[in-house]
C-alpha cells in the first residue's frame, strides 16, 4: 500500500509533523496522487518535505523516498 | 574421429563476435584479472568539514555519481562510507542526541528493474509477512531497501525481511525403498537380501566376494547430494557411491575408500559429475558375513534464497498462483526527481561528559546488481539538544562506490 503526505515543520521548536495526504493501492494512482499533492501543497505554510510511503501493517507505515518541497 | 587432440593453443589475438560458449569449463582455469574489463570497479568520493548547524534539519553532506560499470556489465553495487564526526559541546555537561544519516539516490527518468528471480510462495511466518524462496543464491540481487512485482499487472513494490541463504536445502527422495520394506528395487550379488526388521545381507559361507546389494539412482551432474543410511546394529557395513555395481568404479569424491558406517545414522555429502550412480552396501567381509541397514536416502542439495516480504494488505505472491517473478525495488516506485532512501542509519552521539568528542560511523549500502550510473547523496540531522550551530561537525566523509560483479 502506498502512503503519500507531506512533513510540516514546527519552526518555534523544530519538531516535525507527518500528513498522510492519501493511500493507494495501484502504483499509478501513487504516482498521481503524489505529483498532485505537490501542486497543491507547494506554498502551505511550514511544509518542508513531500514522501512516498510503504504501510506494512494498519499502524504502521515506512517513508522510503521524498522530495523537498523547493517552493 | 580422434579419441583425444592435444589442447590447441592460440598465440595471437582471438576477436569474438559474439558469445563464447563452453561446455565444461575446468575449475581454476580463469583468471578474473585476465579480463580487460574490470570484474571489481571500486572509484572513491570525498567530503570535507561541514557543520550540523540547526537542531532537526537535513543537510546535505555531498551530492555525488555512482558511475556506470564498464561495458555496460550488471555488478552488484555498494557505497561504502565512513563517516568522521566532532561534538565540541564546550560544557562538561551531558550533551547527547539521536544523528540520522540517510544514502539517497535520485530515482532517474527511466528505469529498467532489474530481475531477481521467480519467487514462490512459502509460508506466512508472522501478519503480514509473506516468506517466498527463489531457487539458488540470489542474494546479490536484492537492494537494500525493496523488491518488487507485478500483481495484476500492475507493479506493487514491498519492503522486505530476513533475506537469507541455505545451501543445503533437500531435494525429494532419490532412493526407493531405502526403508527395506521389501526386497524390491535393490540387486543382489554374492549374499541375500532379506527383509525381517531392517534390511540383511546375508554373504554366502566360503565365497571370496563380499555380499552387495545396489541401485541405480539418476543423478545430475555437477550437483552436490546427501546420503543418509542408518546402522541399527553393532554390525559395520560399507557404503559405496559407484558409477557402475562395480565397487571398483566408485565415484572420485570417495577417494578409493568407500564408507564404512557406524552405529546410528551416518550423513554424507558429494558432488557427481556424472548422471547415474549406483548406492552399493557391502559386507565387510567375504564368506558368510553379514550387514544390517536401513533408511537409506539420497537428496539432491539445492542452493535456496528466502526472504520475507511486507503482506500488507495482501500478499504479494498469491499462495494459489504460488509463483512470481521478483525484481529489484531499488527505485520503490516513486516518480522521477524522487529521492529513495536506500538506506537510513541512526547513531546516538554523546559527548560523555567531555568538552568534544570524536566518533567513526561506517554505512555500508548495497543497491542490488545493475548497470547504469545513477545520482547520489548522503544527508544527515541531528537531534542533540542545547549545544551551538558549530558544535555538530562533519569532519569528513570517505566513501568507496563499488561494483564487482556477482552471481
Amino acid at each position: 500500500m502506498i502512503v503519500v503526505g507531506y512533513i510540516t515543520l514546527n519552526t518555534e521548536d523544530n519538531t516535525e509533523t507527518q500528513t498522510i495526504v492519501s493511500e493507494h493501492e495501484l502504483l499509478e494512482d501513487g504516482q498521481n496522487a503524489f505529483n498532485e499533492m505537490i501542486a497543491e501543497h507547494s506554498n502551505t505554510e511550514n511544509v518542508t518535505m513531500f514522501f512516498w510511503g510503504s504501510r506494512t501493517s494498519p499502524d504502521e507505515y515506512e517513508i522510503v523516498a521524498y522530495r523537498d518541497n523547493e517552493a | 574421429m580422434p579419441f583425444y587432440e592435444d589442447i590447441k593453443t592460440i598465440s595471437g589475438n582471438l576477436v569474438v563476435d559474439g558469445t563464447i560458449e563452453g561446455k565444461h569449463v575446468q575449475a581454476e582455469t580463469i583468471t578474473a584479472n585476465k579480463f580487460s574489463g574490470a570484474v571489481e570497479e571500486e572509484y572513491r568520493c570525498h567530503a570535507g568539514t561541514m557543520y550540523l548547524g540547526s537542531y532537526n534539519t537535513l543537510y546535505n553532506v555531498i551530492d555525488f555519481d555512482h558511475p556506470a560499470t564498464e561495458w555496460d556489465i550488471a555488478k552488484g553495487r555498494s557505497i561504502n562510507a565512513l563517516i568522521n564526526l566532532s561534538l565540541f559541546a564546550g560544557t562538561s555537561s551531558t550533551r547527547t542526541g539521536q544523528l540520522t544519516f540517510q544514502q539517497e539516490l535520485a530515482v532517474p527518468n527511466f528505469w529498467n528493474p532489474n530481475v531477481i528471480a521467480v519467487a514462490v510462495h512459502d509460508s506466512q511466518p508472522e501478519q503480514y509477512w509473506q516468506r517466498v524462496v527463489l531457487d539458488g543464491n540470489q542474494l546479490n540481487k536484492f537492494p537494500s531497501n525493496m523488491v518488487m512485482a507485478h500483481v495484476s499487472g500492475s507493479p506493487v513494490y514491498r519492503t522486505y525481511k530476513n533475506l537469507r541463504l541455505q545451501y543445503d536445502y533437500e531435494g525429494s527422495e532419490l532412493v526407493t525403498n531405502g526403508s527395506f520394506s521389501g526386497t524390491g528395487d535393490w540387486t543382489a550379488a554374492n549374499g541375500t537380501l532379506t527383509t525381517p526388521y531392517y534390511g540383511t545381507l546375508n554373504g554366502v559361507s566360503g565365497s571370496t566376494e563380499k555380499a552387495q546389494i545396489s541401485q541405480a539412482v539418476s543423478v545430475t551432474a555437477g550437483k552436490k547430494y546427501r546420503l543418509k543410511y542408518d546402522q541399527p546394529t553393532s554390525t559395520t557395513y560399507k557404503v559405496i557411491v559407484s558409477t557402475s555395481t562395480d565397487p571398483d568404479d566408485e565415484i572420485e569424491y570417495q577417494g578409493g575408500l568407500g564408507w564404512v558406517s557406524v552405529g546410528g545414522t551416518n550423513v554424507r555429502e558429494f558432488i557427481v559429475d556424472v548422471s547415474t550412480v549406483y548406492i552399493i552396501i557391502q559386507t565387510i567381509n567375504a564368506g558368510a558375513d553379514s550387514a544390517f541397514f536401513d533408511n537409506v536416502s539420497l537428496k539432491e542439495l539445492q542452493l535456496k534464497t528466502y526472504v520475507d516480504i511486507s503482506a500488507y494488505p495482501s500478499q504479494l505472491i498469491n499462495p494459489s498462483i504460488s509463483s512470481t517473478v521478483l525484481y529489484s525495488g531499488l527505485t520503490t516506485g516513486a516518480t522521477a526527481g524522487t529521492w529513495v532512501i536506500a538506506k537510513q542509519l541512526l547513531h546516538t552521539i554523546s559527548n560523555d561528559n567531555s568538552y568534544s568528542k570524536y566518533e567513526n560511523v561506517p554505512m555500508h549500502t548495497y543497491l542490488g546488481r545493475f548497470h547504469r550510473d545513477i545520482k547520489c547523496r548522503l544527508r544527515a540531522k541531528h537531534g542533540v539538544s542545547s549545544i551551538s550551530t558549530t558544535a555538530l561537525r562533519i569532519v569528513n566523509v570517505d566513501f568507496t562506490l563499488h561494483s564487482r560483479i556477482v552471481g
